[in-house]
């Protein structure tokens, strides 16, 4: 079993545990049944944690294995688009986001001005017609548009 | 009664009217398509055209929506693996292996198929039910309601993929992510840490979407290429002729999800996310190709959507029969007949019969005109899973935020999105089953309420009360046992050989 698998099983119980504390102070009909979920969950972890733990033989690497070892830097530029899109959102508001992450995110990936141009315009049109437009919702103006005109 | 049935299928298919429908199904596929956009709101939205026009329009109008916005939510399930409708999750586990192999449009065809065969079969149950169905509705208390959730989370079972124990991991999790928020029964705030936020718990919308789009997405963003990783590189219309033929050919198994589908549409407050699981587990377990499942098999495509669809009827005969609506949806639909001035109730079955058929030829024809239109657009739409990987990254991410934003228009739950996709990726890295963990989720709430209700009424012998709940608990334990009845029976027949 690999390292990352150990700290993973590790890291949920971690969060079981942290679960079990709120879930004491509660009365007894509230917590009958996250207790028996909890309860489930954790002991089921540390059978798992147990096994990760014991010798096993080694099994042949599938496909899928050696394809995620051989992409480190396509994996950390993934997630940092991730961890980007919501902070975008957050301070530029749903129509910068919308036009400004596929210009960025196609600009990034090398492809051509013409490409880039009409997807993100694309991308905002469409979204603005079907949910600014069309289903009126109201769009996340952005921290930036909120701090100059509020 | 006849003469009701005759002069509704003409009012429907009176050129004004079947316009409104057919404008009405085009909106519904629309809402479907686009991830977050409930139906629901939509039908609210669109709600004050009963002010404005004829009755028998405006509810043509707005049952052709509600009918095919299910429809709709497997595009984009099957394309990419967002939910359109959190409906259309239990399609995705299939579809969207589907779609990696080069077999979109089969997967597009199968999906449409059994909507089209299901939501027929849910409006001709609705039909069939109308004059008897207050003895099968009343039957449904709280112990039957909380044994239909304990069968769905037995399935936890038959969706495991690898490892038995992190499949229960994982559905333990989910069972306790449920609980999250205000609990009903007590008035206690779990979990919430004194965030108003957390007080209606997680939505559902935003952990789909982490789980298994941006999850996917990751992948698609590593492996790169298209999303179609088969031998094929352009989509064929053998391919939807084939998807078709699917449905055919697995026709009991589209019947018996539709039967079950309406069933659980007919039992007010259970939901089509339950049913699309229940019918795929079901048919996971009935299947003789059980390891394909997860795969892209067909049968995985098939079950889900012709339960989904076919619980619009049993859901729609619950709300006009007694007035009890089953969904969001539901209370607009009610909403529209009172702001018509009509009493749903014994009302509708007798003063307004002529509207009730409406509704029920309305349910079906809809169903068929969306069907053709889905399959007409199987072909180009599938034509997107070959589009290059950094084109349509962006547009998922987008979809993406604007579901899990409409959902409430907050974006802390896009933040959400984006935190159980972390999750998600992790938990397919180290083999822990986002399937089990999501049918946790939707039952969690579902076995402790009712499981609490049924005690507070009928004490702690409550099974014992309900014959229904009693078949449904020998069901469950068959169900779970299956597996070892089968290898047992295969034991002995393997053995008499020897013996003889």
């Amino acid at each position: 079993m690999s390292h990352g698998s150990r700290i993973f099983a590790f890291s949920l119980l971690l969060i079981v545990i942290l679960f079990f504390i709120p879930t004491m102070t509660y009365t007894f009909k509230a917590r009958v049944f996250p207790l028996i979920a909890l309860f489930a969950a954790a002991s089921l972890l540390i059978i798992q944690i147990v096994q990760e733990f014991l010798p096993k033989p080694k099994a042949e690497e599938t496909d899928e294995q050696r394809e995620r070892k051989g992409f480190g830097r396509k994996h950390l530029s993934i997630w940092a688009w991730m961890v980007c899109t919501p902070l975008m959102l957050w301070v530029l508001g749903f129509m910068g986001t919308v036009v400004l992450l596929p210009f960025l995110y196609l600009r990034f990936q090398r492809e051509g001005w013409l490409v880039t141009i009409l997807v993100s315009a694309g991308c905002g049109v469409t979204f603005y017609f079907f949910f600014g437009f069309a289903l009126k919702m109201p769009l996340y103006p952005g921290l930036i548009y909120l701090k100059i005109f509020s | 009664m006849l003469e009701a049935i005759g002069q509704a299928i003409i009012t429907v298919f009176t050129p004004g009217i079947l316009m409104w429908a057919f404008f009405g199904v085009i909106i519904g596929l629309v809402v479907g398509i686009l991830p977050g956009l409930g139906g629901a709101a939509t039908l609210a939205i669109l709600l004050p055209i009963v002010y404005r026009v004829d009755p028998s329009v405006a509810l043509t109008f707005l049952i052709a929506i509600h009918a095919v916005v299910y429809q709709g939510g497997l595009v984009t399930s099957v394309l990419f693996g967002i939910p359109g409708e959190e409906t259309s999750t239990a399609t995705l586990l299939d579809g969207y292996p589907m779609a990696q192999k080069g077999e979109a449009g089969r997967a597009l065809a199968n999906g449409q198929t059994a909507s089209l065969l299901g939501g027929v079969f849910g409006g001709v149950v609705l039909a069939v039910l109308i004059p008897i169905a207050k003895p099968i509705i009343l039957a449904f208390g709280p112990p039957e309601l909380f044994m239909i959730a304990i069968m769905g989370l037995s399935f936890v079972a038959a969706f495991a993929r690898g490892s038995a124990i992190k499949a229960s991991i994982a559905g333990a999790l989910g069972l306790l992510v449920s609980y999250i928020g205000f609990h009903d029964g007590t008035g206690a705030l779990r979990y919430t840490g004194g965030n108003l936020y957390f007080w209606q718990g997680i939505n559902i919308i935003p952990v789909m979407m982490g789980l298994f789009a941006l999850t996917e997405v990751i992948d698609l963003a590593v492996k790169g290429g298209t999303i179609a990783k088969g031998e094929k590189t352009e989509v064929k219309f053998a391919d939807i002729k084939q998807g078709i033929r699917d449905v055919f050919k697995h026709w009991w198994l589209m019947v018996r999800c539709s039967a079950i589908g309406t069933g659980i549409g007919i039992v007010p407050g259970v939901g089509g996310v339950v049913a699309q699981f229940i019918c795929y587990g079901h048919a996971k377990q009935t299947s003789k190709r059980q390891h394909e499942f997860g795969l892209g098999c067909p049968e995985g495509v098939i079950a889900p959507e012709s339960g989904n669809n076919s619980k619009v009827g049993g859901a729609v005969l619950t709300t006009l029969a007694f007035g009890i609506p089953g969904s969001a949806a539901m209370v607009i639909i009610l909403s529209a007949l009172m702001i018509l001035g009509i009493e749903p109730g014994p009302d509708m079955l007798g003063k307004h019969l002529d509207l009730l058929w409406l509704i029920v030829v309305t349910l079906i024809v809809a169903n068929i005109i969306a069907g053709i239109i889905g399959l007409v657009l199987a072909k180009p739409l599938a034509q997107l899973t070959f589009v290059k990987s950094s084109i349509l990254i962006p547009i998922i991410i987008l979809l993406v935020v604007v579901g899990s934003y409409g959902v409430a228009n907050d974006v802390r739950d896009v933040g959400f999105a984006f935190g159980f996709g972390f999750v998600g990726f992790f938990m397919k890295t180290h083999g822990y089953s986002r399937i089990t963990f999501t049918i946790g989720y939707v039952l969690g709430d579902f076995v402790e309420r009712y499981f609490l209700i049924s005690l507070t009424s009928l004490g702690p012998a409550f099974l014992f009360h309900s014959p229904i709940a009693l078949v449904l608990l020998i069901l469950t334990i068959l169900g779970l046992s299956g597996g070892g009845i089968k290898n047992l029976i295969q034991k002995i027949m393997l053995k008499r050989p020897e013996g003889e």
